[in-house]
């Protein structure tokens, strides 16, 4: 399978530009997730792919091939629509046989890849249905499967399970990254869904207004966010503005406009540099009471706790500052209960200003 | 069901009661006894403009649907200025009536009319020998003109609710142009082109003034010899008869398309 490269690929709507000079591999083999906020650009880029539409500057490559300006249907690509888009008067072997007759495939080639295909997306049996008697789960199974019984070069896949309900979807994911990990394929997966993209990718490309804002494996991206809209966009953050007052040997200790001082590691921080300071919900450790070491421990107020069955959301007022936490199910806490918290420093996501 | 009332009692008055008047008088003699005179009567006298009515009817809805799904096929498919002129300019012919095409007709298809002129201009035609089209092809080519935009605007509409991705998918399994108009897009829309191609059929059985004004002498259609048959002849009862007729021939497309909508296979693109 080839490598999918993106050289400074832009498109623009009028005077919106949907996608700015996005540079981009996807690496043979792998599964890229192409996430942001809707407008991102994601999608764009996706169809940018697929030949659907044609960028306005750059130059995309599948393998060696520049297929910048070739029309989709001479791309050798899977897509795999959001809205399905399985062909209502075919059935479902209608739908996978499509292609491969195009392609003037021998019947009975046709006939067995079209079995092979079905079992491996778990729907033998299924091939004289039409799509409007099957499922909203197995219609999305048909449209992989159809995407997939062409064996293409790269499989694109445009948020295929937003319609789905959540239960599914959460199955889905796996059986979609189990299958691309079968096959070997290429894959590039657009979706607005972080959990989809920590679960699913191997990299994971962050858009934001059309750019590339960090890409990286779902760990560096949750662990270590690149800006405070990746902090903010990947996970739950809490944010914190403060400024550099101490450096030391390994640590450094930053003070916030209302005066709370905080404990981090040193890094590259220079005195008198300002810092955002994100701080994951499972970051935040509470306390029994009154701590005898004294580091990053504070005395919070509770702004308002809600009980979430397997644990408490809770927002916690530090200062003029809002820490949203999770505590172990038992007693709801009141508004207004005060409580000891700890931010360990080497937890704490640094995000230079 | 006193509030249905006026509603029944209109489709009576107005549509059954005319309905059965001439469906009885077209089996009833000078005497008011039961006869198919008037039947065998209009089949002698009439028997090759029924046929004549059919085969215009079955050339004109042939032609007119394919030059309209192509154009139809057309204007979705491309985002050109010219198919958006195309789709304006193709609506104009939908509100023309039927007794002003029939006029422009008379002008654009006579002897030394338009048409002829330009042919012989591009050396296809001798002026002196012109094409003779006051008949069944002047007769098709005003049909195909009113009813080529009308069957155009019915298969666009439904053309135009199928989602974009729909193409996409086909394109991205390999299929060209022709694929995906052939294989995709027209089967998706099959009963609104069924819907298209019946109310086509009928209007073309039944219209009176284009083939009046159209076609010299005989054949000609059973429209104009009813209306001959009653101005010059006042006889109700073989032009009742001749009614029949076209009853049953735009009955069958009729009953076809009744049976198409109930059935309507709803596919929720």
């Amino acid at each position: 399978m080839p490598e999918v490269k993106l050289e400074r690929v832009t498109k623009r709507y009028g005077k919106v530009t949907a996608v700015d000079r996005l540079d981009l591999v996807v690496h043979d083999g792998e599964i890229l997730t192409l996430l942001g906020p809707s407008g991102c650009g994601k999608t764009t880029t996706l169809r940018c792919i697929a030949g659907f539409i044609v960028p306005d500057e750059g130059r995309i490559f599948l393998g060696e091939e520049e297929v910048t300006r070739l029309p989709p249907e001479q791309r050798d690509i899977g897509f795999v629509f959001q809205n399905y888009a399985l062909w209502p008067h075919m059935t479902v072997f209608q739908n996978l046989a499509f292609g491969l007759q195009l392609r003037r495939t021998p019947k009975e080639e046709i006939r067995e890849r079209v079995r092979e295909v079905l079992s491996l997306v778990r729907l033998s049996g299924m091939e004289d249905r039409y799509p409007r008697q099957l499922s909203g789960g197995q219609q999305q199974r048909v449209a992989l499967a159809r995407a997939l019984v062409l064996r293409p070069r790269v499989l694109l896949l445009d948020e295929p399970l937003s319609n789905l309900d959540a239960k599914l979807r959460e199955e889905m994911r796996f059986e979609i990254r189990e299958l691309q990990r079968q096959l070997g394929i290429t894959a590039i997966y657009v979706t607005h869904d972080q959990a989809e993209a920590l679960v699913l990718s191997d990299r994971i490309a962050v858009l934001n207004e059309g750019r590339l804002v960090q890409l990286g494996t779902p760990e560096e991206i949750y662990q270590r966010p690149a800006n405070r809209f990746v902090a903010g966009f990947i996970g739950l953050s809490s944010f914190i503005e403060a400024r550099v007052v101490e450096v030391e040997v390994e640590t450094a200790v930053l003070e916030t406009e209302d005066g709370i001082r905080l404990r981090v590691p040193r890094n590259a921080l220079a005195e008198g540099q300002a810092v955002t300071l994100a701080v994951r919900p499972e970051h935040v450790e509470v306390l029994e009471g009154s701590p005898a070491d004294p580091e990053n421990a504070f005395r919070v107020e509770v702004i308002r706790a809600a009980y979430l069955g397997d644990s408490i959301d809770c927002r916690l007022r530090l200062g003029k500052w809002e820490l949203r936490t999770q505590l172990p199910p038992g007693r709801v806490p009141p508004p207004g209960e005060a409580l000891w918290i700890r931010l360990p420093r080497e937890k704490l996501i640094l995000i230079p200003a | 069901m006193f509030l249905l009332l006026p509603a029944v009692a209109f489709i009576l008055v107005m549509y059954l009661y005319p309905f059965a008047l001439s469906i009885i008088r077209s089996f009833t003699d000078e005497t008011g006894g039961l006869s198919l005179a008037n039947y065998y009567k209009a089949v002698s006298l009439y028997g090759r403009d029924i046929l004549f009515s059919i085969q215009v009817a079955i050339l004109g809805t042939l032609i007119s649907t394919a030059l309209s799904l192509a154009l139809a096929s057309y204007i979705r498919l491309s985002e050109s200025r010219v198919a958006r002129i195309i789709n304006s300019l193709s609506r104009l012919g939908i509100f023309l009536p039927y007794v002003v095409v029939a006029q422009m007709m008379r002008s654009f298809l006579a002897p030394h009319g338009l048409l002829n002129v330009l042919l012989a201009n591009m050396g296809l035609v001798d002026i002196d020998t012109p094409l003779q089209l006051f008949n069944i092809r002047g007769l098709t080519f005003g049909f195909l003109w009113k009813e080529t935009p009308f069957i155009t605007f019915i298969v666009l509409s439904g053309l135009q609710v199928i989602d974009d991705t729909y193409i996409e998918a086909a394109r991205s399994v390999g299929a060209k142009t022709r694929h995906v108009i052939l294989r995709i897009l027209l089967p998706m829309i099959k009963p609104t082109i069924a819907i298209a191609v019946v109310l086509t059929f009928c209007t073309i059985v039944s219209t009176f003034t284009l083939p009046y004004m159209i076609v010299a002498g005989n054949p000609t259609t059973v429209t104009v010899d009813i209306a001959h048959r009653v101005t010059y002849f006042g006889d109700y009862r073989v032009a009742s008869a001749l009614g029949v007729f076209l009853y049953l021939i735009v009955g069958v497309m009729a009953v076809y398309y009744l049976r198409r909508t109930v059935r309507e296979e709803v596919y929720g693109y």
